[in-house]
């Protein structure tokens, strides 16, 4: 149903906008400045960047975790801090590393979580079991503790979550740091079936190389600025990791 | 989505460990203290009941009513097992004679200096030390803690409001304390009824309300340790200043308010009030004998002019006038004296008063002390259990010396003097009369100490339970305006 609205919305409005957006903290540091970039539907951005370039500060601006200094962070044409319920409704999240309820299971974790998401579409138990199912975790651990899960296991969660919430866009940060190649993989796999149901992915990462093989749209960000975005056919025969060290080492 | 935060949060700390702590800890407590409470009472109770048949056959032994001396005994009143209070520290009974005053003594403690050492825990006792801690341990960690793990983070990526989500923190920890204190507490009311301890309709009313008194006290420590909680980054931090904080109220500030109000509102001893006395009395009988002095000089001044013979017969003339002169003088010395040093004790209850009302006054800073004034008045084992058992006492003195008086005045009972013959033969000796007929006291006022009513407790405890209330607010209030302000990630 919302996939069906998104199709229609495709190409013409982006679900994720950031514009001129800019962020000075109080103690003075310029973590981004000046940013434009646009994430539509269906359609998967991956921003490039070396720690401290501010890629959390931009998804943390899209959530309203903090106030931008200028410009605006947009969810579906809408300022996120002009009206932060109505963003929370329509992103998900996926961190770097997902915490969730550690004396709860898997399935008591989704259950909380999806009656928090404020979908006003009906919500059943055994949704529960069948997202989890999705995103790769069986039926023996669902009822597990989430203390005895593996970082790659809580991560699948954490996907799981934004996968129940069915909400049309999702913010990941880093989220295949520190997976195993193959954790990594099935990661991808389950990011890319959700833009093929017409998500809008914005996605922040060190991994070139999973960045190349997932996004339609490819930015870097150095020190607070878009210095390069290019998408998937432009960048059709290039070599990202040397075009992106350059960038870092201030060739281009 | 409210009752959604609530239900995580009541399950969250169900399925944690300081849940199944503190219910073992609270049901030990609680039970134990109940029941030592019990014990406790029983155990006056038999002493009491002991004591006053044992003082009605002495009674009963009396040849008169013109030397009555008996003894007048307080009553234990059940509510000590709960609120132990003063009922330990105060007298047992008081004789009574009919030109003495009423003094409580023979303290419970006093007796027995072991219980002193090892004061009784009651439930006042571990609700205001032992709840109060589990309370901050619930709380304490209930925001900066979801921050530490990050899922206050994923929580807040969903459409919740701050208020809902603080206030549903709110509501779950305190279904989450509530649970491993009402099932003990309920236990131990069982156990009361069990053990038939006797109480009235206005007992279980006062004990009810003792009651929720004691879980708006809780209810303070779990908003205040929220509150603080969301006025802090890590809950090590929040811990650290809480269990400061938790030493303050319940250590400190009642001590601190004790001894600010002996500053400001100084009472002499009675070492002091005493010397005062007699610093006084020695002036007025200088100024007396100085007087006597001056009255004589003038006297002798007066006869200078005369013979010998004319003085002495001026001295037999006003020998007596002289006489009675001095002796008014002298007894008006002595009423003097008399009037000062009751007025000084009298001036000194005040003085101690003044300075007890402004140590409660500045003690409720603190909630513990609010909670324990609130309490002890709600059990009638306040601080005022010994003027008001005192005066009931000389009420009844006032009756049983009429009643004497009467009875005297209808049927004299033997002489109770002491009779002394000189025989030629055996010398000087002394006998008591055989008056083998005793008083009858079947008409006698009998001593019947009543326990405060209802209404009575409320207006003593209503202040320090309105001002708990207004504790909760504040620290809820805190709680919600830190949270507003609180950076989520
Ligand atoms: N709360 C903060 N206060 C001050 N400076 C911050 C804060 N958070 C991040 N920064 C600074 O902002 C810059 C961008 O940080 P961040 O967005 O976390 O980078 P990235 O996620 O790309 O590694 C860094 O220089 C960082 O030190
Ligand atoms: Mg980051």
């Amino acid at each position: 149903m919302e996939s069906d609205k998104n199709n229609g919305m495709s190409r013409t409005a982006p679900m994720l906008e950031a514009v001129n957006l800019t962020k000075r903290y109080d103690d003075g540091v310029l973590a981004l400045d000046d940013l434009n970039l646009s994430v539509f539907p269906g359609r998967a951005y991956a921003m490039l960047g070396a720690n401290g370039a501010g890629k959390t500060t931009t998804i943390n601006l899209f959530l309203n975790f903090i106030d931008p200094t200028e410009g605006e962070a947009r969810v579906a044409g809408v300022a996120s801090h002009r009206d932060p319920l109505l963003i929370r409704e329509k992103v998900s999240y996926v961190s770097e590393n997902v915490m969730l309820y550690m004396n709860f299971s898997a399935v008591q974790n989704l259950d909380f979580f999806a009656r928090l998401s404020g979908r006003s579409k009906g919500f059943r138990r055994d949704e529960c079991r069948d997202v989890l199912r999705r995103v790769g975790l069986e039926d023996d651990c669902h009822d597990r503790k989430l203390k005895t899960f593996s970082k790659g296991m809580r991560q699948k969660c954490g996907i799981a979550i934004a996968v129940i919430k069915g909400a049309p866009a999702i913010l990941l940060d880093e989220p295949t740091s520190g997976l195993d190649p193959k954790a990594a993989f099935e990661f991808m796999n389950l990011l890319d079936s959700l833009r093929a149901e017409g998500r809008a992915i914005l996605m922040s990462t060190h991994d070139i190389f999973r960045a190349r093989e997932i996004a339609d749209d490819i930015g870097i960000v150095k020190e607070g600025r878009l210095v390069m975005q290019r998408s998937r056919e432009e960048l059709e025969g290039e070599d990202l990791e040397k075009i992106y060290l350059d960038y870092m080492s201030g060739l281009s | 989505m409210f009752g959604t935060l609530v239900r995580k949060e009541l399950k969250n700390i169900i399925a944690g460990p300081k849940f199944a702590a503190t219910f073992l800890a609270c049901s030990v407590l609680i039970l134990l203290g109940v029941c030592v409470g019990i014990v406790d009472f029983k155990a006056d109770m038999k002493q009491y009941e002991t004591a006053v048949q044992l003082e009605q056959e002495q009674l009963q032994e009396q040849h008169s009513w013109s030397y009555l001396a008996t003894r007048v005994f307080r009553k234990p009143d059940p509510m000590q097992i709960f609120v132990g209070g003063v009922s330990r520290d105060i007298g047992r009974f008081s004789v009574l004679e009919e030109s003495e005053a009423i003094r409580l003594t023979g303290s419970a403690y006093s007796n027995d200096t072991v219980f002193a050492v090892f004061r009784f825990i009651d439930l006042h006792f571990i609700f205001m030390v032992v709840m109060s801690l589990f309370a901050i341990l619930f709380t304490y960690d209930s925001i900066n803690g979801e921050r530490e793990s990050g899922t206050l983070k994923l929580v807040f990526t969903n459409p919740v409001k701050r208020f809902s989500y603080i206030l549903a923190k709110f509501a779950g920890s305190w279904l989450g304390l509530a649970i491993p204190l009402v099932i003990p507490v309920l236990t131990g009311l069982l156990l009361v009824l069990l053990f038939r301890v006797p109480l009235t309709a206005d007992h279980w009313g006062r004990l009810l309300l003792f009651l929720l008194v004691s879980f708006l006290y809780c209810t303070f420590f779990l908003a205040f340790g929220l509150m603080v909680s969301a006025m802090t980054r890590r809950s090590s931090v929040s811990f650290l200043v809480l269990l400061v904080s938790w030493v303050a109220m319940i250590l400190i500030v009642p001590k601190a308010a004790v001894m600010a109000a002996g500053k400001l509102a100084p009472v002499p001893s009675v070492a002091q009030i005493e010397s005062r006395i007699d610093r006084f009395s020695s002036s007025e009988w200088e100024k007396y004998i100085k007087g006597m002095e001056e009255t004589s000089i003038r006297r002798e001044r007066e006869m200078s002019g005369m013979t010998e013979e004319e003085r002495k017969a001026q001295r037999e003339i006003n020998e007596w006038n002289w006489l009675e002169e001095s002796e008014k003088a002298r007894k008006a010395v002595e009423t003097e004296i008399w009037n000062n040093s009751k007025r000084m004790y009298e001036e000194l209850g005040n003085l101690r008063g003044r300075q007890e009302r402004l140590a409660f006054v500045l003690s409720r800073v603190s909630p513990a002390s609010a909670y324990k004034l609130a309490s002890m008045n709600l059990a009638g084992t306040d601080t005022g259990l010994k003027e008001r058992c005192e005066g009931q006492m000389a009420r009844y003195h006032d009756s049983l010396y009429e009643f004497a008086t009467k009875m005297e005045k209808e049927s004299p009972g033997g002489n109770p003097g002491i009779m002394v013959t000189i025989d030629s033969e055996k010398g000087l000796t002394t006998s008591a009369p055989r008056d083998t007929k005793t008083i009858d006291t079947s008409g006698m006022p009998r001593f019947a100490e009543g326990y405060p009513s209802m209404s009575q407790v409320i207006r003593n405890a209503l202040t320090d339970a309105v001002l708990l209330v207004i504790y909760v607010a504040l620290a809820l209030l805190g709680a919600v305006a830190a949270f507003s302000a609180y950076d989520l990630r």
